[in-house]
């Protein structure tokens, strides 16, 4: 049966969705339980590949139809209206359950896919480490997790996308404190699905606001009420984009709202770590574009909020990096990265808001390369923090300094972990290189106009090289050297083959987004067109070029800037090849030797050069000094007080105790009284019977008388 | 047909109760059972057999009450119909639920005798829900109103102790004088307009309609635990978990609501003042109620705060609704029936824990989900449901509610919306510390000796699970059509 896209949309999101109920019934054998996740996280995958395959050939699909419905879903521009049959619609409401799978759309959906295969894939041999009889509340999660953030992508009503954001929380929220016995995986948890409630509850009132000044919910109606909005009542307007930045920054971790991720990302498990640190976090930057470029008409507040988004970019990129190189727990290591990271991808996507009025061709460039390093950086992150639950796996320990030299027991995870890190520091021929540069390019090129651009770009290309430190040390500490002497356990081998095959796919991939950068960047480009209709980005090949290996910035001025990876390679590997020739010219001997220690005995573990060692006279530069208060590091931590109220302040609202109470004993002293009326006495009775009667008689006779 | 169906359906409670009490225990659930059921099944039917009209069925005149319509008699509409399936539904599952409760093997209260007192009171409780809704008249409802509160105090004070009775003898008397204050306004009514139907209200002068609806609104805060009468249903809690689960959460306290949400939507042209302080008091209530769950150890009270504060919603929704946010009206009646499944769902599981532990401390027990899967899912279903996380049912309403907040506008808006916020998200920690901190982690002392209960609880909390899914797509629907009645 010939299917439409948009069927097979909704059946791969519906197949991970059933399966998550499957998922709750077979508990029994946890092996089979993690390959049917599996081959279902497959097949939606392949029917999501082809969707986007059908987006970037015909163009964004929008359509209210049920899946079942015979007639072909318009492929028609976003202006064009959909048939009034609606797929779910809940009376009273003023949203209906649209799906919209434009470009930007397709991006996100291939890195929630591939991902979240390798993520999967990695899961199935790794959740062995925690010994547990029972998955399913591993699994079950895990698949309405995918599926929430596929189904999030395809929305055009934002009713329904915090509907599923909501879900994509929860979920996560499960899958971060699946390790429920230890009091910090729980305390990281609580924290995280607090915040990320307050702000998606914050994002909620945002919209809310400018629904009950319009019609609907649905992205074209908010669109025109925000207009509308900007002309009467302009605060408001400022509000409301205020609430929808924090709620999508907490969510991506941008310092300091996204206090959540160094907690909980070393909380949950590995492979969920690289989905929520690769996938869930950058949904945060597809809610900002969709919100800023999309939503919001362009205008003074676009300039402003652009400014705000970069600064705030800028603020992260600087603390989280700074931190990350003083941690010792690998996962926190890479979450602080993580912060930095999106603090990059802010900084470009706010300087291409910023734009969008001033210069076009700045604006396309400065969003392609945010939304470009998005893609790299998911892929990399969750190849670290793969390499990192590998490290977990087989060493039992997340600390830094206990591991050492493993290369030579974990080759392959040992040859990964260097791709990542190389990745995320901005070497050449990886991608992490093109999209850093393609940063800095924008910065740098965008700085005539707005010079304090420049000093941003300046900052960012300082924190690429702690970048490359804190990388450096995450994978020298673990896998180079020697080994440290003090490791929990000993290791015979590398990680299982679906582990290692997860790693090296992510690690490939690396390679490949950087040396052919084009074909990224011409995808991400189409994404940041499909946003609006009144943005006019110029074409692919003038902005970029159309070489294939590289990539040739043309503004319009002449040329911005050319990285040709290809050629960098040739001459890195010449490079290399010649100094490898001078090296065997030289002929020097190598003379391996005990270490002295003036005389004295130490075992390795004491004398090994750990990971705290490195970078020792930063670490000492870096702090913060005000007055009399001194800590180290710049990352401001707080230990909130335990909140105990005194009872005393129970004792004001118990009203019990100044109202009813009071009123009880009034009654029953007045009642009393009363009742020393029965005194036992049975003539004290008949004269009371007697007066009444006189009383009553009288009263009678009055009556009758009126 | 349909008036043989509501005689049938307001007897059979009352007949289940004569007929389940001298029966011996093990028939008397069974009868329990099969007869709570039958009374689901007949509002079902009565309910689809109206098809949400008004049907009006005045039958009988008192002599020596002459009035502009007959007294007695049965009433059914769409806000009837939509309170019966609450009633009966969560009923049939409570009988359900409480014939494995009330047994020996209840390691909190093992209960060896008593089940025929229980039974009788359960049914007269339900029979007597059920006169509240389909009553045609405010007289009607004021008797059966009074016959909920003296089933309560039996049904709280079950136990026989002396904090049960004195518990259900501070909640009957403090229902019982919002009563008064019901009389009251029967009496204005009546000398004023000989007639006591909802709308008659409307045929008060101004300044006296206001009075009556703020006397009717005293006695609707006596029966929901609003502010300042709330102290009765932290004590209260000392029933048997059903029964909180019931009468506390999903039926009689609901009563107050219905009366207050009734009369808002028969009334025409209250004054704005009214609505105001419907809304603050509201407002008032959740504030105070959040405070208090800082000083709660015990699992149940912590409950009974929750629900203070939800029907602090409800009457925030009908506040709402009288300034003339229609919205916001929506939100408050919706709200009735996903705060009640979502509620009776806690409490049960609560029942569960305090039936397999013998505890129902929140610092006491810490690890549960490793030993009872079913009843922390079903905590955390309702955790979430009642919390207002989507796509659980509560959500839904707390949207309809916040959204007519915001269309307040101006400041009245801002008031109303910023503790409003801070209501659902403080109790949302508070909900997520309390459920992280009984179910995850090691597991403690008590909790060792906890398993799943048995098939009749469980069943009840997976039905009340799949409820609070589905529960928007049968209320909305039903709101829509009382709103536009």
């Amino acid at each position: 049966m010939e299917m439409t896209a948009i069927q097979v949309y909704v059946c791969s999101l519906l197949t991970l969705f059933l399966g998550s109920l499957v998922a709750l019934i077979l508990r029994r054998n946890p092996r089979a339980l993690a390959y049917f996740s599996f081959f279902l996280v497959i097949l939606s995958s392949l029917g999501i590949f082809r969707v986007i395959h059908w987006v970037w050939s015909h163009g964004p699909i929008q359509t209210t139809h049920t899946i079942f419905s015979p007639v072909e879903p318009k492929t028609a521009c976003l202006s064009c209206h959909a048939s009034p049959e609606t797929l779910f619609t809940v009376p009273g409401l003023g949203s209906i359950l649209t799906f919209r799978l434009d470009g930007l759309s397709a991006v996100f959906l291939l890195l929630i896919s591939v991902v979240g295969i390798c993520a999967t894939l990695y899961s199935i041999r790794y959740m062995d480490h925690y010994r547990r009889p029972n998955l399913t509340s591993f699994y079950s999660p895990l698949l309405l997790f995918l599926g929430a953030m596929m189904a999030l992508v395809g929305m055009a009503d934002i009713f329904f996308f915090f509907i599923f954001w909501e879900l994509m929380t929860l979920t996560s929220y499960f899958l971060v404190v699946f390790e429920r016995e230890k009091r910090e995986n729980l305390r990281a948890g609580f924290k995280y699905f607090l915040m990320t409630h307050i702000a998606t509850a914050c994002m909620f009132i945002g919209a809310i606001i400018i629904y009950v000044h319009g019609r609907s919910f649905s992205f074209d109606s908010l669109r025109e009420t925000l207009g509308q909005m900007m002309i009467s009542h302009p605060g408001l307007v400022h509000l409301v984009l205020g609430l929808f930045f924090v709620g999508f920054a907490t969510k991506a971790g941008i310092f300091p709202f996204g206090d959540w991720l160094p907690d909980a990302h070393p909380a949950a498990p590995s492979g969920i770590s690289a989905l929520l640190s690769g996938v869930m976090i950058k949904l945060g930057a597809y809610g900002l574009l969709r919100v800023f470029v999309g939503i919001l008409p362009s205008s003074y507040h676009t300039s402003f909020w652009g400014g705000v988004i970069a600064v705030f970019g800028t603020l992260s990129l600087f603390v989280g990096s700074l931190t990350a190189l003083m941690q010792r727990d690998s996962k926190r290591l890479l979450a602080f990265s993580s912060i930095g990271q999106i603090g990059y991808i802010f900084l470009a996507l706010g300087m291409g808001i910023v734009f969008i009025r001033i210069n076009p061709a700045i604006s396309g460039l400065a969003l392609v390369a945010g939304l470009f390093h998005t893609v790299n950086d998911a892929v990399f992150k969750a190849l670290l923090f793969l390499n990192a639950g590998s490290l977990l796996y087989r060493a039992h320990t997340r600390d830094l300094n206990d591991l050492g030299g493993l290369y030579r027991w974990m080759p392959l995870t040992a040859v990964a972990a260097l791709v990542g890190c190389l990745s995320v520091a901005g070497l050449p021929p990886f991608n992490g290189f093109a999209s850093k540069w393609l940063i800095l390019q924008a910065t740098i090129l965008g700085g005539i106009d707005r010079p304090t651009y420049v000093f941003f770009g300046v900052l960012a290309l300082f924190i690429s090289a702690v970048t490359l430190a804190y990388g450096l040390k995450f994978a020298g500490a673990a896998f180079l050297g020697k080994p440290s002497g003090s490791l929990p356990e000993r290791i015979d081998s590398d990680v299982p083959g679906s582990m290692q095959a997860a790693q090296l796919l992510l690690a490939l991939l690396c390679l490949l987004l950087g040396l052919y950068p084009m074909l990224p960047i011409s995808m991400v480009y189409e994404g940041v067109n499909s946003l609006g209709t009144d943005l006019s980005f110029p074409p692919t090949s003038s902005l970029f070029g159309s070489s294939f290996f590289g990539v040739a910035i043309n503004l319009g001025e002449g040329s911005g800037g050319v990285y040709n990876a290809g050629v960098l390679l040739i001459a890195l590997l010449v490079c290399l090849f010649i100094s490898f020739l001078i090296y065997r010219a030289g002929g020097a001997k190598v003379r391996e030797n005990v270490t002295w220690y003036c005389g004295e005995r130490h075992r390795s573990a004491e004398v090994h050069f750990a990971a705290d060692g490195l970078y020792l006279p930063f670490k000492s530069f870096i702090r913060i000094r005000v007055g009399r208060y001194q800590r180290e590091g710049i990352y401001p931590t707080f230990k909130l007080p335990p909140i105990s109220l005194s009872p005393r302040l129970k004792r004001i609202f118990d009203v019990d105790e100044y109202f009813f109470y009071p009123i009880a004993r009034f009654s029953m002293r007045l009642i009393d009284r009363f009742s020393r009326i029965h005194v036992g006495i049975p003539q004290v009775y008949v004269l009371w019977m007697i007066i009444g009667m006189v009383l009553a008689v009288i009263i009678l006779f009055s009556l009758s008388r009126v | 047909m349909s008036l043989s169906l509501m005689i049938a359906l307001l007897g059979l409670p009352f007949l289940g109760a004569l007929l389940s009490t001298p029966t011996r225990e093990r028939d008397a659930d069974t009868l329990s059972i099969i007869l709570a059921f039958t009374t689901m099944i007949l509002s079902l039917i009565l309910v689809f057999q109206s098809r949400l009209q008004k049907l009006d069925f005045s039958l009988v005149q008192l002599p020596w009450l002459p009035s502009s319509g007959r007294i007695f008699g049965f009433m059914i509409d769409p806000l009837s119909s939509y309170m019966l399936l609450i009633i009966t539904i969560i009923g049939f599952l409570v009988v359900f639920y409480s014939a494995e409760y009330l047994s020996p093997r209840n390691r909190e209260h093992a209960t060896t005798d008593g089940k025929g007192r229980y039974s009788f009171w359960l049914f007269v409780f339900i029979g007597s829900m059920i006169g509240v809704v389909i009553s045609p008249n405010l007289l009607q409802l004021f008797v059966f109103w009074e016959l909920t509160s003296v089933c309560s105090w039996a049904l709280i004070s079950f136990y026989g102790k002396e904090r049960s009775v004195q518990a259900g003898y501070k909640a009957l008397l403090m229902t019982h004088l919002g009563g008064l204050f019901f009389m009251v306004v029967l009496v204005i009514q009546y000398v004023h307009t000989h007639s006591f139907s909802f709308d008659s209200l409307n045929s008060l002068p101004a300044s006296l309609k206001t009075t009556a609806f703020i006397l009717l609104l005293i006695a609707a805060w006596a029966k929901a635990a609003q502010i300042p009468f709330y102290t009765w249903l932290p004590d209260a809690m000392e029933a048997p978990t059903p029964i909180s689960a019931y009468l506390h959460a999903a039926a009689m306290v609901k009563a107050g609501v219905y009366l207050a949400a009734r009369v808002a939507m028969s009334t025409f042209a209250l004054s704005l003042g009214a609505g105001v302080l419907v809304a603050v008091m509201a407002i008032v209530t959740m504030l105070i109620a959040v405070f208090l769950f800082f000083f709660q150890d015990d699992l149940k009270r912590f409950l009974a705060f929750s629900t203070i504060a939800h029907l602090a919603y409800i009457l925030l929704g009908v506040g709402l609704g009288i300034l003339g946010s229609r919205t916001g009206l929506t939100g408050g009646i919706l709200h009735i029936m996903c705060h009640a499944f979502a509620k009776a769902l806690l409490f049960l599981s609560v029942g569960a824990i305090a039936y397999s532990t013998g505890v129902k401390s929140i610092r006491e027990l810490s690890g549960l989900s490793l030993r009872m899967p079913i009843v922390s899912a079903g905590f955390f279903v309702g955790l979430l449901s009642v919390t207002g996380v989507p796509p659980f049912s509560c959500f839904w309403s707390k949207y309809f509610l916040l959204t007519g907040a915001i269309g307040l506008g101006g400041v009245a808006g801002a008031s109303v919306l910023i503790p409003f916020i801070l209501e659902i998200i403080v109790a949302f920690a508070w909900f997520l510390r309390v459920g992280q901190g009984v179910f995850f982690g090691e597991l403690s002392e008590k909790a060792k000796v906890a398993h799943d209960p048995p098939f009749l609880m469980s069943a009840a909390l997976v039905v009340l699970m799949i409820f609070c899914l589905i529960t928007p797509f049968i209320a909305l629907p039903i709101v829509q059509i009382i709103l536009r009645a």
